[in-house]
């Protein structure tokens, strides 16, 4: 479970998140909506410890022990959550693999071992990333980086993974392959999945757990079903839109 | 030996500035600025100031010196220590500080225009530094020869330097015009060392320092008068201003209003090179002039080359002359060159600037 | 299985090369073809083996440097020469580890710390020093003494100078850079102001803050270097790893458990301490740390600090040691080596910067 109490955040004089307090399940996939300017990238940067908690608390449970990420220690932390953010900018030539072993570094601490190998490799297939590890970065199309950056976090083997608009770059296929990947993680190794989405049809559709966030507040959590309606939707993005049932599952549609 | 050298001094002086398209939307903005203050008053105000200065600036001297002195030479007609110092030393010092102040202010402005960049000036295009380097050639080579053709080697030298700069940076695409200057600051230190190498090599780093290091203590009444060319020069620039700021507005506005860019272009450079070489073989190069004082001007002013050119001119003529009175009090009876007080002063200058300019973007 | 592909990877990419050359050149004739063979080969280890050819290259150049054009006086050039070297080699070490650490740091290999004025900084504190203690107690402050008051007072100033530069998220790198050269210029004139100040007329005294120049060493500095570089070796060679972390940006760093505040603060000590070392050994020298980072980013097969740190060490070693050996015994050219090394360095910057150019269009 993931505990969030009183966040508040503030950069300038401009108050970004307004004492949120919330706390999201675990083994499912959780996914972040809002408009423009909700403060939901500001809240990722804080539960991620990118931007340092300005007030409140965020813990990550870990078998019975609530891991504070203020009070833990930053390689136990490691091994706890994971998170890849918006801005990844890799310097020098590093090839695919490579790249993945860095994710295992919490573990060997510089020094790989045949574990965190054929644990490497295990992920280039899942990934399907086989053709592409001798290639350097710098070779690669956005969307193949992307995924590569992405197996390198799950490469990193936490319980916790946060994930900020990781579908922007790719296309159907890979967008599919990879929600329908993080579910699998999430329902079949117990891993609790945070993902920043830009597009409300992929969260209703792939989340099992919907946080929407307006104005650095947390408004509604929830089943998608029951947060996606046509009320909020006209609420958080002040658009007139179709509600269609799929399964289930809301879809969006925003008529002309 | 660094590519810096103190002894060429600060050039840089950036700030928050918008892009470049924002010189040719300058004279559009200047109505916006939000403080346009009428020329007449700028211009006025710069004229007592330089009043001031050029008196303080001829008072001041190691040498016995006063104004009674002048008064009574001048009502029994006849020459005295007073009077002889003012002719051959006072006078041609400041009038040589005031000449440089304009040269080197209006070519920084010249130079901006015509690269469509606020951020350079001749000592950050290589044109003072080639200017030094073809002074140093045809000094060893020819020793012998006249100052008008150590005057022209020189001119030619900056015109080739700066031909080679702007070829460099021919491929930099304009939304990254910080580039400009700081490959223009790079490019100098090159030709720099290898000046100095030269220099070196045949054991005439005495006589570079003089070209290097901006220093008006060595100018005497027959010393200087070749600067007076670069008042021709502004006059030059002066007439030709209104082409000049057509060319700067953009390569489509210069064509419709028939204006030939290639033309016009090459009499800026040629300029701004005559312009380099002159100051950097009378008194030597002072770096960073041509940077501040126009950028100055068009916060007050706006970007209007006709508008504005008498305005850099008695603002570059005053903040050279202040310097020069700074540089002579300050270890009196010693003098601190010019170059080294406008290094420190021009510097903290850009910094403050830097941190008042409101992001224009 | 997998990991031996991959250790052996590089290997089998360089004998693949020959073989395919060995295919190509058959039609040539037996000879030549074997010949050629063999010249691949050679060229592919030498490609492989980066830091065993880098040693020996500094090993042969050592011995050169001390042995060349003795002519007998091996009681008087031993010492003198041991100490020169082991001034350069103190040198290598310094610029070329600090600088691809502040590489590291800034995640950005066109920076340097004296690009960003780190070095004049350190001048600008030995000539506040003097300035402030008075030239008699200065002198007789002892030397070590003093350079322990400069380090302490470098570190403090460093830490400022980087939280200033890079507090904004610095997305433009021109204006960085940019702001960083102004810095660099304005506390290069401002010791050029203090040591005037301090000595009015002393030309030597001006020249000599800038020029960095590899003849004469103060041997006791020499010792206190020397543990410097030992004590800061041992701390950059537990963090290698974590150095690797940090190729990655800051953002997955702190993914991945490093301690970034900690380890930056740490890195940063680590430079300024190097920086000072080095150029109060020789002087400021501007591009030399570009020029060897970018040197080694060529040869060496991979990003890993473990090799980099090693490789960059050696390849400013030989630099200095071999060009040294080279411009004095050989073309009997003494302290030219610095004005070479700028001039290549500064070539270097405009093409890293082209380069960056080309890219990011």
């Amino acid at each position: 479970m993931i505990k969030l109490n009183n966040i508040s955040h503030h950069i300038g004089k401009q108050q970004i998140l307004h004492d949120i307090t919330l706390s999201l399940p675990t083994a499912q996939v959780i996914a972040l909506i809002g408009p423009n300017g909700a403060g939901k990238s500001t809240l990722f940067s804080v539960m991620a410890r990118l931007q340092p908690l300005q007030s409140g608390q965020v813990s990550f449970a870990v078998d019975n022990e609530e891991r504070d990420i203020v009070s833990c220690q930053a390689r136990t932390l490691a091994k706890t959550v994971a998170m890849l953010g918006q801005d990844n900018h890799v310097q020098g030539r590093l090839r695919v693999h490579e790249l993945l072993m860095f994710g295992r570094y919490p573990y060997h601490q510089g020094q790989p071992t045949a574990d965190d190998q054929q644990k490497i490799q295990e992920i280039l297939e899942r990934f399907e990333l086989e053709p592409l590890a001798e290639r350097f970065l710098s070779t690669l199309s956005g969307g193949q980086r992307q995924r590569v950056l992405i197996a390198m976090i799950v490469c990193q083997d936490t319980p916790y993974l946060l994930l900020d608009e990781p579908l922007n770059n790719l296309d159907m296929y890979h967008a599919g392959r990879l929600m329908r990947e993080l579910r699998q993680l999430s329902h079949n190794q117990q891993k609790t999945v945070v993902i920043v989405l830009h597009d409300i049809n992929q969260a209703a559709q792939f989340a099992d757990t919907v946080v929407t966030m307006k104005a650095g507040e947390v408004t509604a959590v929830g089943r998608p079903a029951d947060v996606i309606t046509q009320e909020t939707m006209k609420d958080l993005y002040n658009v007139d839109v179709t509600v269609l049932s799929h399964q289930g599952r809301p879809v969006i549609v925003d008529t002309v | 030996m660094s590519l810096f050298s103190h002894r060429t001094h600060a050039r840089l002086k950036s700030s928050t500035a918008p892009s470049a398209s924002s010189w040719q939307s300058g004279t559009g903005n200047a109505l916006h600025r939000r403080t346009v203050i009428p020329p007449w008053f700028i211009n006025t105000a710069s004229l007592i100031l330089m009043g001031l200065l050029v008196l303080l600036s001829l008072s001041i001297g190691v040498a016995d010196f006063s104004w009674s002195g002048i008064l009574q030479s001048l009502l029994t007609q006849s020459a005295n220590s007073d009077s002889s110092l003012l002719l051959v030393s006072r006078i041609p010092r400041t009038i040589a500080i005031i000449l440089t102040g304009i040269a080197m202010a209006v070519a920084g402005m010249i130079i901006q225009v015509v690269l469509k960049n606020r951020f350079v000036e001749p000592s950050m295009v290589g044109a003072t530094q080639s200017a030094a380097l073809g002074l140093l050639v045809v000094s060893l080579l020819f020793p012998a020869s006249a100052l008008i053709v150590k005057m022209g080697v020189a001119t030619i030298a900056a015109v080739f330097g700066m031909m080679l700069f702007m070829l460099l940076i021919h491929r930099i695409p304009p939304t990254d015009f910080l580039m400009i200057p700081l490959i223009g600051i790079v490019f100098g230190g090159i030709i720099e060392a290898v000046t100095t190498f030269i220099a070196y090599q045949t054991e005439s780093l005495q006589m570079l320092s003089v070209w290097q290091f901006g220093d008006f203590s060595g100018v005497l009444a027959g010393r200087y008068e070749l600067l007076w060319l670069t008042g021709g020069l502004c006059v030059l620039a002066y007439i030709i201003a209104d082409k000049l700021t057509i060319v700067g507005l953009g390569d489509n506005i210069a064509l419709n209003l028939g204006i030939s860019k290639r033309q016009v272009t090459w009499i800026g450079v040629g300029m701004v090179a005559m312009m380099s070489a002159v100051v950097v073989l009378t008194v030597g190069m002072i770096p960073f002039i041509g940077l501040v004082v126009p950028n100055i001007v068009s916060r007050l002013m706006g970007d209007k080359l006709r508008r504005s050119l008498p305005a850099v001119a008695l603002l570059g003529a005053s903040a050279v002359l202040l310097c020069d009175i700074i540089g002579r009090s300050i270890r009196y009876p010693f003098e601190v060159p010019v170059a080294t007080i406008f290094g420190v002063v021009g510097t903290v200058l850009f910094l403050w600037l830097l941190l008042r300019a409101p992001a224009e973007q | 299985m997998f990991s031996s592909t991959k250790l052996t990877s590089t290997k089998t990419g360089a004998t693949k090369t020959s073989t395919a050359i060995d295919n190509s050149s058959s039609a040539d004739g037996q000879y030549s073809a074997a010949a050629q063979g063999q010249l691949a080969k050679l060229w592919a280890w030498i490609a492989a083996h980066p830091k065993s050819i880098a040693a020996i290259i500094l090993l042969i150049s050592m011995t050169l440097f001390m042995t060349l054009n003795v002519n007998g006086y091996w009681d008087f050039a031993l010492p003198l020469r041991g100490k020169k070297l082991l001034a350069l080699i103190v040198v290598g070490y310094a610029i070329g580890v600090s600088t691809l650490l502040f590489q590291t740091l800034t995640h950005n290999p066109i920076l340097t710390p004296s690009l960003l004025g780190f070095d004049s900084l350190y001048v600008l504190l030995q000539s506040l020093l003097v300035f402030f203690l008075g030239a008699i107690s200065f002198t007789s402050l002892d030397p070590i003494a003093k350079f322990t008051l400069e380090i302490v007072l470098m570190f403090g100033a460093s830490l400022l100078l980087f939280k200033l530069l890079f507090s904004k998220s610095s997305q433009d790198l021109t204006r960085l850079i940019l702001v960083g050269v102004i810095f660099g210029v304005l506390f290069r004139s401002l010791s050029a102001l203090i040591a005037r100040l301090i000595n009015p007329d002393d030309f030597v005294v001006v020249q000599s803050a800038s020029y960095a120049q590899f003849n004469t060493v103060n041997p006791q500095l020499l010792g206190i270097s020397l543990f410097i570089c030992v004590i800061t070796a041992i701390f950059v060679w537990r963090w290698r790893y974590q150095c690797d972390v940090l190729m990655l940006g800051q953002a997955q760093a702190v993914n991945l458990g490093i301690n970034y505040q900690r380890l930056a603060f740490g890195l940063l000590t680590v430079i300024a301490v190097l920086v000072a070392t080095a150029t109060a050994l020789v002087g400021p020298v501007t591009f030399f740390g570009l020029l060897v980072c970018a040197l080694t980013n060529r040869i060496a097969r991979h990003m890993y600090h473990t090799e980099r740190l090693i490789l960059v060490s050696l390849v400013a070693m030989i630099c200095l040691v071999l060009g040294q050996t080279i411009f004095e015994q050989v073309l009997d050219m003494a302290g030219v080596l610095s004005v070479v090394i700028e001039l290549a360095g500064g070539l270097m910057f405009l093409a890293l910067i082209f380069m960056s150019q080309r890219r990011s269009l």
